[in-house]
């Protein structure tokens, strides 16, 4: 492998989010030492100082919401050779990206003390403030996929991903159909894979984090919503969890 | 062939013995109406009255992901998976037996596939009889019975099981417990052939395939494709489900931590966007009528021209599979109509 002296640079930057993608990486335990021993941290603007080093690779969480957030987005990207969106948070905006648009009065409503001084706008992927070199999804990131992901962007490839949906990466883990034998909501048909079918394979329904599939048959899936006793608002609540921008 | 009886009750102490001698696969229960293969884990674990499980057999010969070949640092290339033990699966109806034989065809066609031998030679089978529901289609597809393939079958009568055996590999098993075996009794024929007329008068759901390949050709451009695909989830579950479909993908990926790279295939599917695809950006499937449509052009008609037989064994799990609810049989209808 590299040597000590050629460690590729990484950076981990959260903007605004829970920081449940940085925390995934944590939790790598073990692996995390390997990682630490393959690559230079440079940034982790959670828990370090910068050492002002640039990053080769930039990993971003969160979406892009508060003041500020976009100039550093900018100033990032122009010192990075590949800026990786982590987190569904900053592939699409996330959760936090639904729901109206209009937000006047809810930093006040939720921070009555501080609200006044704290500039935050509707949430934004990265992509749509910079070019992002590659998307890895999740809500959170899935450990697994996301060493996958560096191991290509490490030697300087674009890395290979499942590109079905997630029905398939359920059925090839041997899972019985949430959705047909159990009548759940399930959006496994439209959503992404990537994550191992985490949640049908513990009898959960898929809430589609990983976000739209690019041959998703949105309206046959509502059809089958329909069938199985949804109404129309849980239908759209269902989509609008995650799956596509609010 | 032999044909020799047991009685039922001593089923578990053969399948006891055969698990000490073999590694043993068996058919357990998983959701309220789902069944899966497992490694034996003791009678009691063991369902011999179900009809399908989610998975086909096929995943043993062709895992769902399997490591091909893979190369550390500067070492040379090692050939994946580790040394298998000769398996028995057990409760094999005759549809999957059916679907093994395919199968065992698709991966001998221009030279056997290795990877695929690797484990099916050392696997053997003991089927299975069953009563059929409202997704069985065998007897529409010729595949209700089966003579080769398996090391024993049994058929389930009132007090006994009436076992076919077919191969030295069954004889061996019957031999690790010889006491538990005699020859059948005239009484126990006659049962075993009102067993069969009985089960014939049970098949409710028919497919008439008379003609199926060309009048699929003929009706390439229907309007029918068009409307399932409407319907269709294009969620390849009636693909991976279906214990003749063989498309895979390869591809290499390296693990940062060993530093590993693996040339892996995994199963595909024609319902796939990106299935058609190729270098240069054409698609030669783009459309989704297209790609439904082609599904049902290969079972019926694409493996026939090479083999001689359509690759539908009427299984029943796409029907009974498909989250929505789209059904072969409706699906041919409409193409007759
Ligand atoms: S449980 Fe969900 S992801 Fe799994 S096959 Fe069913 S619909 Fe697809
Ligand atoms: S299982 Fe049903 S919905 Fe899914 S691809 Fe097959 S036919 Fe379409
Ligand atoms: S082409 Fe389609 S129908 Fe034929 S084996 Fe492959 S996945 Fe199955
Ligand atoms: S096409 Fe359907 S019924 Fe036929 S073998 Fe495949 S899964 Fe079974």
């Amino acid at each position: 492998m590299t040597k000590a002296k050629e460690k590729p640079r990484l950076g981990l930057y959260s903007l605004t989010s829970c920081s449940g993608d940085i925390l995934e990486i944590t939790n790598l335990e073990e692996d995390l030492l390997k990682l630490l021993d393959l690559v230079e941290v440079v940034d982790l603007n959670v828990a370090m100082p910068a050492t002002g080093m640039s990053p080769d690779i930039a990993l971003v969480e969160g979406a892009v919401t508060q003041a500020g957030e976009a100039g550093f987005l900018r100033g990032l990207r122009k010192k990075v050779k590949y800026l990786v969106a982590i987190g569904t948070c900053a592939c699409t905006g996330g959760v936090v990206a639904r729901g109206p648009k209009k937000r006047k009065g809810w930093l006040r409503d939720v921070y009555p003390e501080t609200g006044e001084g704290f500039i935050s706008g509707f949430p934004r992927p990265v992509s749509d403030v910079v070019p992002v070199d590659f998307s890895i999804p999740g809500c959170p990131i899935e450990k697994g996929y996301l060493m996958h992901c560096l191991g290509y962007l490490l030697r300087g490839v674009v890395p290979e991903v499942p590109n079905y949906p997630l029905c398939m990466e359920c059925k090839m883990k041997g899972n019985e159909c949430l959705l047909r034998y159990r009548g759940l909501p399930c959006l496994g048909p439209v959503t992404r894979a990537g994550c191992g079918a985490r949640q049908p394979s513990v009898g959960r329904p898929c809430d589609g984090c990983f976000g739209a599939y690019e041959d998703a048959n949105r309206e046959a899936l509502t059809e089958i919503f329909r069938q199985i006793g949804l109404g129309e608002d849980e239908i759209k609540k269902r989509f609008d969890l995650f799956w596509e921008r609010g | 062939m032999i044909y020799r009886t047991m009685i039922k009750k001593t089923l578990p102490r053969f399948l006891d013995t055969v698990n000490k001698n073999y590694r043993l696969i068996v058919p357990e229960q998983k959701g309220k109406e789902t069944y899966t293969f497992k490694p034996y884990s003791g009678f009691s674990n063991v369902a011999t009255e179900f009809l399908r499980t989610i998975i086909p057999p096929k995943q043993f010969f062709l895992p769902p992901k399997e490591d091909l070949f893979h190369v550390s640092g500067t070492s040379d290339i090692e050939v994946g998976a580790e040394e298998e033990p000769f398996s028995i699966i057990f409760g094999l109806h005759s549809c999957d037996l059916h679907g093994i034989d395919i199968l065992d065809k698709a991966f001998s066609y221009g030279g056997k596939d290795t990877f695929y031998w690797r484990r099916r030679e050392k696997t053997g089978f003991i089927g299975l009889s069953c009563l059929p529901d409202k997704y069985c289609l065998c007897k529409s597809m010729h595949t209700d019975f089966i003579v080769d393939i398996y090391d024993l079958f049994l058929y389930t009568l009132d007090e006994v099981y009436m076992v076919s055996v077919r191969t030295a590999l069954g004889d061996d098993m019957l031999r690790l417990c010889p006491e538990l075996f005699r020859e059948p009794t005239g009484k126990e024929i006659a049962e075993y052939k009102d067993r069969i007329e009985e089960r014939e008068s049970m098949f409710t759901r028919i497919m008439d395939i008379t003609n199926l390949a060309d009048l699929l050709t003929l009706e390439y451009k229907s309007d029918v494709w068009e409307q399932y695909s409407h319907r269709c989830l294009f969620c390849g579950s009636c693909v991976m489900v279906c214990p003749t479909c063989q498309c895979f993908d390869v591809y290499d990926s390296t693990d940062l931590l060993t530093d590993i790279t693996v040339r892996w295939r995994r199963w595909d599917a024609c319902m796939r966007k990106d299935y058609a695809l190729v270098t240069g950006g054409h698609n030669f499937r783009g459309a989704r009528p297209e790609r439904f449509r082609f599904r049902y052009l290969h079972k019926e008609i694409g493996f026939a021209e090479m083999h001689g037989k359509a690759t539908c064994t009427g299984c029943g799990r796409c029907s009974e599979t498909c989250p929505a609810g789209i059904d072969m049989v409706e699906v041919v209808r409409s193409i007759r109509e």
